[in-house]
């Protein structure tokens, strides 16, 4: 018995202490780490603050300009500005576009009649100035002359015509084409001037028009309507090449109309894990990644070669209340609000990465009404479900998707934990973003949930597409996208009224009183205003973030 | 008289046997530890929420990913939950489900072996070709349809686990069995007239166990780990209860920022499946070392 396999036997049992203490030694050294970066950040908030500074007021002031460069004296220490980003194309169709990070690469070639400065107020692009009609039907665009696309040919009302009627080609595919509105037609006036009739006043109309990217009529009448594949644009960068899943260059348009770039070439590198657009950025392979993974936000920030951006995004994230059963007494529905404490989520799921709902809408909207938030008070909550005579053996299903929000999975099972705390038993319902979307387009009385956390991003910051889209009865799903089913035709009135008025201040007014009745019937649990978590290298200076939060906009970048 | 002598004889042969089985295994120190390791772990799975310092389910955001220190030695999860008590706690969980799924998986697997060893012929072949199919399919795999169409649970955990290892067992029993039948022994009970149904069970099985309580073993630690894989992907049993998998699985984007979360209930499946392996091997040598061939650690 004393033979090979005796001894075979002691060296597995070596190999095992030996496993089992180099596990131990490794995480204590981790952990040794991981205490000294709590200790170094007493408080992550309050850093946070400092970095992004916090909204106040209406509208407010939405694109940080981190670094501004005026002057013409700038020279860029280099040439190439490498940047991570998460997805790769699906289309560089300018009339087809579905991601925002795409949209964002793109704009950089393209541009739209109007945009939006760092208040959030339209500014003049391709058209020098607009005029509208006191009925809100007729809309007259004077454009920039002397701008040339990157084919050579000349921007002109004829040009900007193509581009509308594109647009609403119903041969192209077009997800975003109701965002327009009801536009009648476009009507060149003279070569420079453009007037676009609507069928009905639609109050947002301006505030959408950025959406609009404007291409050449060569392009337009070389594709048709199939999709266009060929990016010409009259923007500060020119189109060089998309290699798939990898990399889209652009270079520097040298016959730009406006200030010129100071960075001649840019490679967007397409990274689809954030773990690896991190690992890219701390090797130094790229100058900025977007959408980094929350759990690292410490450590880049405490890194000294990096500027950490955490911009507030245009999504929302809320639980849409199932309204049947206990769950249509707006009682129980206020009990669910007042039953989570969001800034401990905010704080220590999220780490910081978001601002707790004081409104439906994200602060940089227009329509956005600050409410008094629900203030944590599980007493109160708890009164509120006996008053209403809540069951609470019932067991509710909460409805959430995995890796499609900032710690999503994490977030829903701390609510799960705060709704049992108040005795309110929840039993979560995991799944994948495609199956997810499947089971939650349905009547109410389908739906085999009660709670669903869900996120909802406007492109266009304007309070109408958050409420009407949300709580306007024609809307509820499965015929729109309404999850919470409301129905309340007093609030119906004020948003087609706000959909249609466009004197600011009475469309302000109505959204105020429209928010108001929402706020109180509490058909969501109102939870946060999602962040984003993107980092530059230090020397990288002179970029905007874009009034949404999630666009970076690189044309007056420079390195120092 | 004689009669008397033989049964004594028989008696104290059968002594013989087990203090040698037992002396063998002891001479295997790996195995030894190994069997109080399990001792303790089964001690925490009976009485872990007695022993445990915290409630497991009571969350503290604000105590959230704390590391470990004297009030939280294994420190706190991601909602500030005490990792130690939700160890203790779910190690009822873990090691329950993988206990009922080997004695469900083993008790069908063992009966289909014994019936299709003994009889043979077309029953045989039909319960053979269907161990094949099964056998072809990845094991994790399986369990994930299984819990797939079953729907989230304990029980569909078990079931999952049991089905998609019991094929083993059919395998293992029906070589076993098959040596058996051509044993004096058996012949001699069938020419006695003793019906298939007695020599099976009282012949054949007892015969046939010791391979049986090997695989078993092994098998306690797989299913370990298949409970354990499940819970990870976001199969296992539902959050908020602390399965080890499961609080591997849904903490584990703190691998990196707060690796305790994660460590403390992997080295516990870690030292838990490495137990059973090595008992598995004590028991193997002690038992019937001529076996080792048919083993399969899952």
């Amino acid at each position: 018995m004393v033979d090979l396999r005796g001894v075979s036997k002691t060296i597995m049992v070596l190999t095992v202490i030996v496993i089992i203490l180099a596990a131990v030694v490794a995480s204590v050294l981790l952990l040794q780490r991981q205490g000294e970066q709590i200790v170094s950040t007493t408080s992550p908030m309050k850093s946070l603050t400092t970095t992004t500074p916090q909204p106040t007021g209406t509208v407010t002031t939405t694109v940080l300009t981190v670094a501004t460069a005026t002057e013409t004296s700038i020279t860029s220490k280099k040439d190439v500005l490498k940047v991570a980003i998460g997805v790769d194309p699906d289309t560089l169709d300018p009339h087809g576009q579905t991601t925002t990070t795409v949209s964002n690469v793109l704009r950089h070639v393209y541009e739209s009649l109007l945009w939006f400065d760092e208040k959030g107020n339209l500014i003049p692009v391709l058209a020098e100035r607009w005029e509208v009609s006191p009925d809100g039907l007729e809309y007259i665009f004077y454009l920039r002359k002397n701008v040339r696309f990157h084919d050579g040919s000349e921007l002109n009302a004829t040009v900007v015509k193509a581009n509308i009627d594109r647009w609403f080609d119903p041969g192209v595919k077009n997800p975003s084409r109701s965002q327009l509105g009801p536009v009648k037609e476009a009507v060149v006036v003279d070569p420079y001037t453009i007037k676009i009739y609507l069928k009905e006043p639609y109050a947002p109309f301006l505030r959408a028009l950025p959406s609009l990217l404007i291409t050449s009529l060569n392009v337009i009448n070389k594709f048709g309507n199939k999709t266009i594949t060929e990016v010409v644009g009259t923007g500060p960068y020119k189109f060089v090449s998309w290699e798939k899943g990898k990399k889209i260059v652009l270079e520097r348009n040298d016959d730009y109309w406006g200030q010129k770039p100071y960075i001649k070439r840019i490679e967007w590198l397409i990274i689809p894990e954030a773990s690896t657009r991190l690992a890219a950025l701390l090797a130094g392979d790229v100058d900025f990644a977007y959408n980094l993974p929350p759990t690292d936000l410490e450590r880049v920030k405490n890194d000294p070669r990096f500027t950490v951006l955490t911009p507030t995004s245009n999504r929302v994230i809320f639980i849409a209340i199932q309204p049947r059963g206990p769950l249509a007494d707006p009682r129980v529905r206020q009990a669910l609000n007042y039953a989570i404490d969001k800034d401990a989520i905010i704080n220590s799921v999220l780490y910081g990465l978001a601002i707790k709902a004081d409104s439906i809408v994200p602060p940089h909207f227009f329509g956005y009404v600050p409410m008094k938030p629900y203030e944590y008070d599980p007493q109160k909550a708890r009164r509120l479900l006996e008053e209403a005579g809540f069951p609470f053996d019932k067991k509710l299903v909460l409805l959430h998707p995995t890796g499609r929000y900032l710690q999503d999975k994490q977030v829903a099972e701390a609510i799960q934990a705060y709704l049992s705390k108040i005795g309110v038993q929840v039993e979560l319902k995991t799944m994948d973003w495609p199956s997810f979307v499947a089971s939650i387009l349905k009547p109410l009385d389908q739906k085999d949930f009660d709670l669903l956390l869900l996120g909802w991003g406007s492109t266009v910051p304007d309070a109408h597409f958050v409420l009407y889209f949300n709580f306007h009865s024609s809307q509820a799903a499965p015929k729109g996208l309404g999850e919470a089913h409301y129905n309340n035709s007093e609030v119906d009135k004020l948003l087609e009224q706000a959909a249609k008025e466009t004197d600011e201040n009475k469309r302000l007014e109505l959204y105020k009183k429209a928010t108001e009745i929402i706020w109180n019937d509490a058909p969501w649990i109102f939870l946060y205003v999602q962040k984003w978590f993107y980092a530059s290298t230090k020397d990288l200076k002179g970029y905007t973030i874009y009034i949404d939060g999630e666009q970076i906009y690189f044309n007056k970048a420079y390195f120092s | 008289m004689e009669r008397m002598r033989i049964l004594r004889e028989i008696e104290e042969a059968k002594r013989k046997r087990r203090r040698e089985i037992w002396e063998t295994f002891k001479s295997s120190k790996a195995a030894y530890i190994s069997l109080y390791i399990v001792g303790f772990l089964i001690f925490i799975a009976l009485f872990g929420p007695v022993i445990a310092p915290y409630n497991p389910y009571d969350f503290d955001l604000s105590k959230a990913k704390m590391p470990p220190s004297l009030s939280h030695p294994f420190g706190t999860d991601g909602l500030g939950r005490d990792i130690l008590s939700r160890i203790f706690v779910g190690a009822r969980y873990t090691i329950g489900i993988s206990l009922a799924s080997v004695a469900i998986g083993a008790f069908i697997g063992v009966l289909l072996g014994l019936f299709s060893g003994y009889m043979r012929g077309l029953w045989d072949t039909i319960i053979q070709r269907i161990v094949d199919v099964m056998l072809a399919f990845p094991t994790i795999l399986l369990a994930i349809a299984l819990v797939a169409s079953l729907g989230r649970g304990v029980l569909s955990l078990i079931i999952a686990i049991a089905v998609s290892t019991f094929p083993v067992y059919v395998r293992l029993t029906r070589g076993v069995v098959l040596q058996i039948v051509g044993e004096d022994y058996i012949a001699a009970a069938k020419m006695l007239g003793r019906s298939s149904l007695y020599i099976m069970f009282r012949h054949v099985l007892p015969n046939s166990l010791s391979p049986i309580i090997v695989q078993s073993t092994y098998y306690m630690g797989s299913s370990i780990l298949i409970a354990s894989s499940l819970g990870f992907l976001g199969l296992g049993v539902p959050s908020p209860t602390p399965e080890w998998g499961s609080m591997i699985g849904s903490e584990r984007i703190y691998l990196f920022s707060s690796p305790h979360i994660v460590v403390f209930p992997g080295l516990f499946i870690m030292i838990a499946v490495l137990s059973f392996n090595l008992i598995g091997d004590g028991l193997r040598d002690a038992l019937d070392p001529k076996m080792r061939t048919y083993f399969r650690r899952g």
